[in-house]
């Protein structure tokens, strides 16, 4: 009974501690590289979860999605899908209108090149991104973020590197 | 400790396993390096002979500036840019005696970046009269990325292999002249920042031998 009430309000004590960050990012991309002669700029969108391991630094889950076009109105598309582990490190979380951090992140990237009926075959590649933010608050318990990001995909030969402004979202919630 | 194994190797596997491919070195790559002025091909045609192909200059042809290559006996003409490839089409038929233009214009030739099944096509349908007679031409290109291959002598990587049927119908409207049709299917190997390193049709084959760039 000792062991059931301790492991009961140990359950509960974890359960109470457990914040998490729901985030959502947007931004446009801009390909740094021969590899983006012919696509225009990109547009980005990302999803999170990150759990606030302490109210400086967070870490989490997720999955974003960038898609550049044609830079002379061709039929040309590049997408890639990120599922990715991230974190970041916030100097002033108790800042409202000022709470610069440092973001980074790894995972994976399926890249898909598709133009005028054709797609190439879909890579799978190792990614990293790194990224400085300021973060704010927007009031009703919601933060917003602006920041530049710069990513690389380690494909075969030849790296895919862009450079992203990300302008975000994000919810505190206690689980 | 054991996960410090586990880990490593579950995203080993998972890169190893996911199909990875150079596609950033192929969007990177010019198929189609005919912007600098001094670049040679020099090719062996099969059954004996050389054809070199070289950027000459750049002057202006259809109101555009373009790339002039001399190619064997005969110049054309391309402008080059980041999204396309363009070539001025100059097609003409020989009526009594004299050469008729029929139609001039600049087509694109192929939209970058190619992609494993890529397909355009490109059609002109025009007429000319001379000496008092019509001359009618209907022209069809389509060209379509195959794959991704090498060259056909092993020597080149990473090749978008091409294949173009081009159908010419030239028709002189006098009594005693039949439509005469023209049908040609090549295969091309579009190296990465070499360009064109074989070309087979029915009754030729090129293959490259030496490549410079120019400057």
């Amino acid at each position: 009974m000792k062991w059931a009430m301790i492991l009961a309000c140990s359950v509960a004590a974890i359960c109470s501690a457990i914040d998490i960050d729901f985030s959502a990012e947007t931004g446009l991309s801009y390909p740094t590289g021969q590899w983006g002669k012919s696509l225009n700029t990109g547009v980005d969108a990302g999803l999170s979860a990150s759990w606030i391991v302490t109210p400086s630094f967070k870490a989490g889950l997720g999955l974003s999605l960038n898609v550049f076009g044609s830079n002379d109105q061709g039929a040309a598309s590049l997408t890639f899908f990120k599922p990715q582990l991230k974190a970041g490190y916030y100097l002033r979380p108790w800042g409202k209108i000022f709470n610069p951090g440092v973001v980074c992140a790894f995972g994976f990237c399926r890249s898909t090149l598709s133009n005028s009926g054709g797609t190439d075959p879909a890579s799978w590649d190792p990614f990293w991104k790194v990224g400085l933010r300021w973060n704010f608050s927007l009031g009703g318990g919601f933060r917003g973020e602006v920041g530049g990001d710069y990513s690389s995909i380690m494909a075969e030969i030849e790296s895919g590197d862009v450079f992203t402004l990300q302008f975000g979202i994000a919810r505190e919630v206690t689980l | 400790m054991r996960w410090l194994v586990i880990v490593p190797a579950l995203i080993l596997i998972a890169v190893a396993g996911c199909g990875r491919n150079p596609l950033f070195f192929r969007m990177a790559a010019d198929y189609y390096p005919i912007d600098n002025i001094g670049s040679q091909w020099e090719y062996s045609i099969d059954g004996g002979g050389t054809l070199i192909v070289s950027v000459i200059d750049q002057t202006e042809k259809g109101e555009r500036a373009c790339y002039r290559i001399l190619s064997g006996a005969d110049y054309t003409y391309w402008i080059a840019n980041d999204g396309y490839l363009e070539f001025y089409e100059d097609h003409r038929v020989m009526f009594n005696g004299y050469e008729v233009p029929l139609y001039q214009a600049w087509v694109t030739w192929l939209d970058w970046p190619l992609t494993t099944g890529y397909s355009r096509t490109d059609t002109a349908s025009t007429f000319a009269v001379s000496q008092g007679v019509t001359i009618s031409h209907d022209w069809v290109r389509t060209s379509v990325v195959f794959g991704i291959e090498t060259s056909p002598d092993g020597r080149w990587e990473q090749c978008y292999h091409l294949k173009q049927h081009e159908t010419t119908i030239n028709w002189i409207r006098a009594a005693g002249f039949e439509p005469e049709t023209t049908i040609v299917h090549r295969d091309i190997w579009l190296a990465p920042d070499v360009g064109l390193v074989a070309r087979t049709t029915a009754d030729s084959s090129l293959t490259l031998v030496e490549y410079q760039q120019g400057n």
